[in-house]
């Protein structure tokens, strides 16, 4: 059972310019770190099965939005309560070694994600999926970034999370790799129970949503609810 | 503090995280050249064979018992001063994670301590070879080097590790702190009596008395059988001891801000 609700949650970040960097200009200095409320007083209930998107200009707190849940920021105040295990598709590139060959890479990766590091036949069907089979010994480095961000999709899609944060739809690849990969997204979203996608693309959001929040200054200004 | 003891104990159990992601990184130190981490080794045996006798001739002793002076007291100070100098920007090379998850801030910590451990017992042929080549090696001696090492690096290791915090949270919350403090390990490193040796009988000087580093590193020279040294335990511990508070300050005071600095 996948839950989560915010109450009243804001965030205020301090604003760190080259200034505020400065532990000189901290001793002696006249300078006042800024505060920012990238978040500012919001609500929110999901539960399972609610296909949740986020639609907003740059900078109307998004990726804030999506980093609050996935509890790398901490909420100001208010309160915040996630049940469920959660994946974080914000950055795909995340843990990635570029030194290392593909199949390093994909064990790290299953690591870091709290996967069985040593199901093989989980690693295979990866390899398979990235189409990367002839080059997975190479370090990755030596791939194309197109190739770099199969592999990263490949890795972070196939399990299936109980709360899945996705920033932007991920289009990646080439035409035939796309068609694979909008097929196993939809996939994903379909099993995960609950996902949570930002976008600024509303006829996208609109196709796989069932609510849309609209973020405008860190705020939730309004929701939208499609019938399926 | 129970928030900071428990982000511990989390980091240790993640343990798979930051063991493997510190094997990796010396993996790549093999993948680029041949010999990998061991060229650190040959280079450090450069150092102490084109040092090792000019050093004994000015200060007026053995070139093979200098040698193994020399090059246990580079070692560990290279562990050291390595792990300290690397945890200034430990947080900002893991950017990536510490944006969009919220695993605890010291496994970064962790997986750089690993990687230095590994790196050191790689060095750690050289003094061996060293006593080998000195052929006094008994019973005695290779039990004191198959337990007393593995245990003093795990002691040195938990000092760092909150020395870490330390230097990591403020050199990522201030980053002109990171260049002072890469100076001030230079500094240090002149202090500490890595090159030259403070034989008997001059312990009370200040420069020793307060010097953590000093007790690590003659705690290592004792284990490697070398004249005129002996285990610190008591000292390892105080140091220790006094370096959590601080590191449990400067965690309270700045952890929650690190995410929005990197």
């Amino acid at each position: 059972m996948s839950h989560i609700s915010l109450k009243n949650v804001s965030i205020t970040i301090p604003v760190y310019t080259s200034d505020s960097f400065s532990v000189k200009k901290k001793l002696f200095g006249k300078y006042k770190t800024e505060y920012k409320d990238i978040l500012k007083n919001i609500n929110l209930e999901v539960t399972d099965g609610e296909r949740v998107g986020i639609y907003g200009h740059n900078g109307s707190g998004k990726t804030s939005f999506l980093r609050l849940l996935a509890g790398a920021y901490k909420p100001t105040s208010g309160n915040c309560k996630i049940e469920g295990r959660i994946t974080s598709l914000i950055d795909i590139g995340m843990g990635l070694d570029p030194e290392a060959s593909g199949y390093a890479n994909i064990i790290l990766k299953l690591i870091s994600l709290g996967m069985d590091y040593k199901d093989t036949k989980l690693i295979k069907s990866i390899v398979d999926f990235s189409g990367l089979t002839d080059v997975i010994h190479h370090p990755i480095r030596t791939y194309s970034s197109g190739m770099g961000v199969r592999l990263a999709f490949s890795i972070s899609t196939c399990i299936t999370p109980e709360i899945l944060l996705l920033d932007e739809w991920l289009s990646v690849g080439d035409a035939d790799f796309i068609a694979k990969s909008q097929s196993r997204m939809m996939e994903l979203t379909k099993k995960s129970p609950i996902i949570v996608v930002a976008s600024h693309d509303m006829g996208l959001l609109k196709k796989i949503c069932n609510k849309i929040l609209l973020f405008e200054n860190g705020t939730i200004i309004d929701q939208i609810y499609v019938n399926d | 503090m129970r928030l900071f003891f428990s982000e511990i104990f989390k980091s240790l159990k993640f343990w798979r995280f930051w063991y493997f992601y510190a094997l990796q990184d010396v993996k790549n130190k093999y993948s680029r050249s041949y010999l990998g981490p061991l060229w650190v080794t040959i280079s450090m045996s450069v150092t102490v064979l084109a040092m090792g006798p000019l050093y004994s001739s000015l200060f007026g002793n053995q070139v093979h018992g200098y040698a193994l002076y020399l090059s246990t007291g580079l070692i560990f100070w290279a562990f050291i001063s390595t792990s300290i100098s690397e945890s200034c920007d430990v947080f900002i090379n893991s950017s990536s994670f510490i944006k969009q998850t919220d695993f605890p801030l010291f496994i970064y910590i962790l997986r750089l301590l690993a990687r230095n451990v590994i790196l050191l017992m790689h060095n750690l042929v050289i003094p061996i070879f060293l006593l080998l080549i000195g052929g006094n090696v008994d019973f005695t001696l290779f039990l004191r080097l198959i337990t007393l090492l593995p245990l003093l690096i795990f002691f040195i290791s938990i000092f760092l590790f909150f020395v870490c915090i330390v230097t990591s949270i403020m050199c990522t919350r201030f980053r002109d702190l990171s260049p002072m403090v890469q100076s001030g390990l230079q500094l240090i490193m002149f202090l500490t009596p890595v090159f030259w040796g403070i034989g008997d009988g001059r312990h009370s000087s200040l420069y020793i008395l307060f010097n953590p580093f000093y007790y690590l590193i003659d705690s290592a020279r004792y284990i490697f059988d070398i004249p005129d040294s002996s285990l610190h335990p008591r000292a390892i511990a105080l140091f220790s001891i006094v370096m959590v508070p601080l590191a449990m300050l400067t965690y309270k005071k700045l952890s929650s801000r690190m995410v929005y600095c990197i």
